[in-house]
């Protein structure tokens, strides 16, 4: 019950972010975002339904409302709309055209990790919850272990990923250092 | 390999902001589908060691033994550790597997009463590790040995009583039989020609002179008949619960009848069939102990009972014991082996072990034809036919034809 509890407030938090970005997202121009807080009525009810509050479909559904400005930045969706054009849907191309180009290069990553933090925390915590009542532990050690790594993870994580070289985030020039020296050990050994 | 339901929740999260992110071009979604991953990758370590490991009791089949086990982990997971037990022990009291969170250290102590249920020397050395990840994503799997062994033996049921018929001796149970080998006593047998070996202080000058050749006075040796107890350990034998089965009560009943005749002064021989294992007849608290202990470690062989007899038959040519067979004559088929002992006028008692037997009435009746075939091809030899889960105690006290 304490998971459920955990989940339902995570997933309430979640919903009050993705709502919070999409008013000033591109969103609010098609949709009035006061309705989007109904959302906040889906966990509550999947937890009446004995489901995890935070479950999946949400977690897709905030993203999709909190990732509206990523379409603002997202050279397919501009390529979308030269192809409105070019199909004769001038103008509904050229308004949407504006609408979005107005929100380029705003970068919400913060807002996105806060999402994707807070879904990791839900699944860790309600898939555990169970294993551990199995093995006689109590719960309290790894959910304090996991609330520190999860804030850790939303802290140091932005950062990380700003600092650059190349023009590309460290981070990612590292990780794909790793893997093509593991990929050459293998070729090596294999021959 | 199993993947655990948190791991993929994850991955799936994690290649579902991936495959969206490379979908719309967006940077964003690309970095923050490493998230889940990041999760998955905390590192996690527990070394362990064993602080002391303490056994007492479960020395006899059925009696409780006490098991406790520490030790000191250090390091940042989840830790299960687990003593393994072999099959034929029972749980009574506490696990015989822990889990612990451990941040920095802890101490583990597992702590259980456990009966064992069949004999043998077990080693309970193993105590087996999984480490797990915090938030149990993956585990890795150890072991450490620890310096435990137990050894189960049967408990001894006494015989309290082993019947011996009044009149025309239908039993040939060995109480006041001399032995046919031993110490020489005091008591004259009578004088007999020289053979290579004996003594020169019982050479008979007097018969020697008058003969013209060697001749020594013989004497009753000392000490009661031998008893040869043969169990059969063949593969039939095993038939039944792995608890209670013919060879389990085969091995009580040696190991009852053993220390019943040591301790009426009889020289205990044993030979199992199945892996040609001979103790030869002897005395004393010892031999108790070197049979019990062998008995302990019987496992099931294939030997047919006429090889047994054929390995030691010289020995038994020697001894003339009493020998007793615990078989199942159905299958042993042991006529052969009784009308040799007889032709070398070697008393043969059998000890024939029945036990409930499943199958529909026309089924059992054939068995029990087949049994009744085999008791009247041993009508030569004492026969007991005995219910293997009757108690030891009254064993012999019914003696069948």
């Amino acid at each position: 019950m304490k998971i459920k509890i955990l989940n339902l407030i995570l997933a309430e938090v979640a919903v009050f972010i993705a709502v919070s970005v999409a008013e000033t997202s591109p969103l609010a121009i098609f949709i009035p975002t006061k309705f989007l807080y109904l959302i906040a009525v889906l966990p509550p009810v999947f937890l009446l339904l004995g489901r995890n509050p935070f479950d999946f479909p949400l977690f897709v559904v905030l993203m999709a409302i909190a990732s509206a400005k990523v379409l603002a930045n997202s050279e397919i969706f501009y390529s979308l709309l030269d192809a409105l054009y070019y199909l004769g849907f001038r103008s509904l191309s050229e308004n949407l055209n504006s609408m979005f180009l107005a929100y380029k290069s705003n970068l919400n990553l913060s807002t996105l990790s806060a999402l994707v933090v807070l879904f990791c925390v839900a699944q860790i915590a309600w898939n555990i919850e169970d294993k551990l009542r199995e093995l006689k532990l109590e719960i309290g050690y790894p959910l304090a272990v996991l609330g520190i790594v999860a804030f850790a993870i939303y802290l140091f994580y932005p950062l990380v990923l700003s600092i650059q070289a190349y023009g590309f985030p460290l981070l990612f020039l590292g990780l794909i250092g790793v893997a093509l020296i593991m990929v050459a050990t293998y070729l090596l050994a294999s021959t | 390999m199993k993947v655990r339901k948190v791991t993929r929740s994850l991955v799936s999260v994690a290649l579902f902001l991936l495959g969206w992110g490379i979908i719309t071009t967006s940077y964003e979604l690309i970095a923050v589908s490493a998230i889940p991953l990041l999760f998955l990758a905390i590192p996690y370590h527990v070394s362990t060691q064993v602080d002391y490991a303490k056994l007492s009791g479960g020395d006899h089949i059925g009696e409780e033994l006490e098991a406790e086990i520490k030790l000191k982990a250090i390091g940042f997971g989840i830790l299960k550790v687990m003593h393994e037990l072999p099959d034929h022990f029972e749980l009574v009291e506490g696990a015989n597997a822990v889990a612990a969170f451990v941040l920095g250290r802890a101490d583990v102590i597992i702590r259980y009463r456990a009966r064992p249920m069949r004999r043998g020397h077990y080693r309970l050395d193993r105590i087996i590790l999984e480490i797990e990840h915090p938030f149990l994503a993956w585990k890795k799997v150890d072991e450490l040995r620890v310096d435990l062994e137990l050894d189960v033996k049967q408990k001894l049921r006494k015989i309290t009583k082993v019947e011996t018929l009044r009149g025309v001796a239908r039993s040939p149970m060995p109480d006041v039989d001399i032995s046919k080998i031993g110490v020489p006593g005091t008591d004259f047998r009578e004088i007999r020609d020289y053979v290579a070996g004996d003594p020169m202080k019982f050479v008979n000058w007097k018969a020697t002179a008058r003969r013209g050749k060697l001749m020594v006075n013989q004497y009753e040796v000392e000490g009661k008949k031998a008893v040869w107890i043969f169990l059969d350990a063949n593969p039939y034998m095993t038939f039944g619960k792995s608890v209670r089965n013919y060879l389990e009560c085969g091995i009580e009943i040696a190991n009852a009848l053993a220390y019943y005749f040591i301790s009426r002064g009889h020289k205990v021989g044993l030979y199992v069939i199945g892996h040609g294992i001979i103790l030869y007849p002897d005395v004393g608290k010892r031999q108790f102990k070197r049979i019990s202990e062998e008995l302990m470690r019987t496992e099931v062989g294939e030997e047919s009972v006429d090889h047994a007899f054929e390995n030691c038959k010289k020995l038994l040519a020697i001894y003339k014991p009493l020998i007793i067979l615990i078989t199942r004559p159905e299958y042993s088929k042991p006529s052969r082996f009784v009308s040799e002992a007889m032709k070398a006028k070697i008393l043969v008692q059998v000890i024939a072990l029945k036990g409930a037997v499943e199958g529909d009435e026309f089924a059992l009746t054939l068995f029990e034809i087949l049994r009744r075939s085999a008791f009247k091809s041993l009508r030569r030899a004492n026969l007991i036919e005995w219910d293997i889960e009757k108690p030891v105690r009254q064993l012999m006290a019914k003696v069948v034809r």
